[in-house]
């Protein structure tokens, strides 16, 4: 098992690029994506009456308040230029008192942008005919410190009456790019066997003292101690190098991550046993773990995707059950015994993968 | 030349399991992806949704005004007259009954499901998971209110929300309360004002389609998106399917035969060509016959289609000799593939393959539009908008740019005399 181990790691030292190169992707990919969620949609704002400048400065400002919206003043032409090209989604032609969006194609964007747009409208419609009513002009200001302390007040809170963590979809994308680069590198890992079957580095060890346990057990431990190193490495620089929220305890995270990707290894080594060649992995493998964070909704707020199918084929895979586990961790302080129940399913869906994997590459042998 | 092209065919041909999933999996891809956004960004997402909300109401309305009127006065703030007037201005607005008539109206009716429960049976309720939220109406929580609208102070009671943990459906949930109690603050506000009765024009709003085109939907997204990503894996598929090749030192015996060894790369490419081309107009048709994805358009659509399909399976085809050369190049044939898939996830990624390109950041779509299936996307979208030839063009001529781009490296790169 330890020369099995050890021919592997010296792949990997002599050619140390790919090891790097996955880890870069990991955090860079965390880094763009779950940035990606806050930057503001841009919305082009414009004119087509006599007063533009003086309508557009007016709007322009009112409209501004929503951090997740930016609005920019344009002029018509470009904007309907620039949305036809799909540089942005939405444009708004507005009025003294009116709008119009301006879309080439129903996106999700544009419904988002139209509420918001129809709310400050309609407030500002109210304002305007109480100024008018009252002849006071600073009904706008009075509302407003009316409304700091409204009457009516909701809070949000957990189960136990305690406040409710914020929930953050950028840690949630974090753990979901690791992961989902942690089962591309532990895939190629795997894939050593048929490798090795092919250069016939595997029928020679058959013919070497070496036993068949120690053989398979040499690559799994292999494939798993390099992958946990990824993500280890990946998660530390995350938590004390750039001070992302992944949660107070590691230790956990980590065993859950462990655990995770013993798994997803075992799901690996059946899609080897699929195969004959590292070729036809390589075409098979890239092609259907992309849809694995898909389904389970790693990329999406909790409870989004809720077809009973999919959410079975979810649970067929390791991976819902680790964005569960990691989750329950980082926002509701869960401890051991709480994530439990998903460690002891990726370990049976680990020991069945496994079983069947092994059991059709030695099949394919005979 | 057709000996290397049958060739490279038949190494396809061969190996039917993979050829079956390259086939098979988009279109289950696309159909998946369906399911999964349909309920997030689709134009009826509500109506799919079943939400459950249980009402704890422990507030006793019954003897609210009188405690109102009596605090008022006791407090000292006005006569008892004044008093009067306010508990009959306030008896038109309370809270809690307007909140359960809303939240019983017709138009949450078919989203929101009230359970008017005790909290202790509640909070069984959602551990269980039957409940996603509950909603919580404190004691005294009326009068309390009412007094804050008199006075104009932040209340001492506040309605509670609670959950288990925040998913998708309570933040929904706690949108269309909060939504409504912003509504009545709002009425308050208007009533301090004496403005009740005001006469409003609301603005109508209104939608504007520019270039009068179709509209573009998610469902022609996925399917455009599935099958520019899977035109991208038979590209790396392709280059790795080289390693095969020299493994079994098909290349060596090429170089033996005396026939010009550049026959080969040119072979991968025209393969690789007809390959991606079939395959993207399998996921389009196919897509099309499941799901309806272009529904009523002209035959003159579906030439464009093809047009939009053959340029990008040329670049592909590039795309997939640059692997070739680079494959015959490498000492170490793994690195090369990891590199290869590397290179297709980018590409993947960045030109909206995996994700929607929505979410990305603006700079990075932006990239994205550079990469083959980015710029396939792009031209996929207008054609479907506008079916106007003069909206592809430019895109066009980047495709077969990147074509000649890539043919030329893997040209130069392609080993010479010796060095393979």
């Amino acid at each position: 098992m330890k020369s099995v181990m050890w021919a592997q790691l010296m792949k990997d030292k002599r050619n140390p690029l790919f090891i790097l190169l996955f880890i870069a992707a990991s955090i860079v990919a965390t880094i763009l994506f779950a940035g990606g969620i806050q930057t503001p949609t841009m919305v082009a704002v414009f004119s087509e009456e006599e007063n533009a400048p003086e309508i557009e400065e007016k709007w322009h400002e009112l409209l501004n308040v929503d951090s997740s919206f930016q609005f920019e003043i344009v002029t018509p032409e470009k904007a309907r230029e620039d949305v036809m090209n799909g540089v942005i989604d939405v444009a708004v032609n507005v009025t003294e008192t009116d709008y119009q969006i301006v879309i080439a194609s129903e996106l999700p964007t544009v419904s988002f942008v139209q509420q918001h747009v129809e709310k400050v409208f309609q407030r500002e419609a109210q304002f305007r005919a109480l100024e008018e009513a009252k002849g006071d002009k600073n009904v706008r200001s009075k509302m407003n410190s009316y409304l700091k302390n409204a009457p009516i007040q909701i809070e949000a809170k957990g189960l136990d009456g305690e406040g409710l963590p914020n929930f953050n979809l950028g840690t949630q994308l974090l753990f979901a790019f690791v992961f989902l680069v942690a089962m591309f590198m532990l895939g190629l890992k795997v894939n050593n066997v048929t490798n090795d079957k092919v250069s016939g580095v595997w029928n020679r060890m058959i013919l070497s003292p070496i036993r068949k346990t120690g053989m398979y057990s040499g690559y799994i431990l292999y494939t798993f101690l390099i992958t946990m190193f990824q993500v280890i490495v990946v998660l530390i620089l995350f938590k004390y190098v750039m001070n992302y929220e992944v949660g107070d305890n590691l230790g956990l995270i980590l065993l859950i991550a462990s655990f995770f990707v013993f798994s997803m290894i075992s799901i690996a080594m059946l899609i080897t046993g699929f195969v004959k060649t590292p070729e036809q992995f390589y075409s098979i493998y890239p092609s259907v773990i992309p849809l694995i964070p898909l389904v389970s909704g790693a990329y999406m707020m909790p409870g989004t995707i809720s077809n009973p199918v999919l959410m079975f084929i979810a649970d067929l895979f390791p991976m819902s059950h680790a964005m569960d586990a990691i989750m329950s961790v980082v926002f509701y302080d869960a401890g051991l015994r709480d994530v439990m129940m998903s460690l002891l399913l990726m370990l049976l869906i680990g020991v069945i993968a496994m079983g069947l994997g092994i059991n059709l590459i030695e099949r394919r042998n005979q | 030349m057709g000996n290397f092209i049958k060739k490279d065919l038949l190494i396809f041909w061969r190996d039917r399991k993979e050829l079956i999933t390259v086939l098979i999996l988009p279109i289950l891809l696309v159909i998946i992806l369906n399911f999964a956004f349909a309920g997030l960004l689709g134009k009826d997402t509500e109506s799919n949704l079943d939400l459950n909300l249980a009402v704890v109401n422990q507030d006793n309305a019954t003897d609210s005004l009188e405690k109102l009127k009596e605090k008022l006065v006791n407090e000292g703030l006005v006569g008892e007259g004044e008093a009067n007037v306010f508990v009959e201005q306030a008896s038109h607005l309370d809270p809690v009954s307007m909140l359960l008539n809303y939240l019983d109206s017709d138009e949450l009716k078919g989203l929101v499901t009230i359970h008017e429960l005790g909290e202790e049976e509640a909070i069984t309720k959602v551990e269980d998971g039957d409940l996603d939220g509950i909603l919580i109406i404190p004691d005294g929580f009326t009068v309390e209110s009412l007094y804050a609208a008199f006075v104009g102070e932040a209340p001492t009671k506040s309605l509670e929300f609670k959950m288990e943990k925040e998913t998708n459906n309570t933040s929904i949930l706690f949108d269309i309360v909060q939504g409504f109690t912003d509504q009545l603050n709002y009425q308050f506000a208007l009533q301090e004002m004496d403005a009740l009765e005001n006469e409003v024009t609301l603005p109508t709003g209104g939608v504007e389609k520019v270039g009068a085109g179709e509209s573009f939907t998610l469902t022609q997204y996925f399917t455009t998106a599935m099958g520019a990503l899977f035109a991208l894996f038979l590209a790396s598929t392709v280059g790795t399917k080289t390693g095969l090749e020299i493994r079994q030192k098909v290349f060596n015996r090429i170089l033996l035969t005396n026939s010009n060894p550049i026959l080969f790369l040119i072979g991968k490419m025209v393969s690789t060509f007809c390959l991606t081309w079939l395959q993207i107009m399998f996921i389009f048709v196919f897509s099309h016959f499941i799901l309806d994805v272009f529904p009523g358009r002209t035959v003159s659509f579906w030439f464009g289609v093809i047009g939009i399909a053959s340029l990008l399976s040329l670049a592909i085809a590039g795309l997939a000799a640059l692997f070739t050369s680079i494959s015959l190049r490498v000492r170490n044939i793994d690195a090369a593939n990891g590199i290869f898939m590397l290179v297709i996830l980018l590409f993947g990624t960045i030109g909206g393959g995996f994700v929607p390109i929505y979410v990305l950041p603006d700079w990075l779509q932006q990239i994205g539009e550079w990469t083959p299936n980015g710029i396939s996307l792009v031209m996929v979208t207008k054609w479907i908008q506008f079916e106007d030839l003069s909206n592809i063009f430019t895109p066009g001529l980047l495709l077969i740019g990147i074509f000649l781009l890539f043919t030329l490296l893997s040209f130069a790169l392609y080993p010479k005399r010796g060095e393979a």
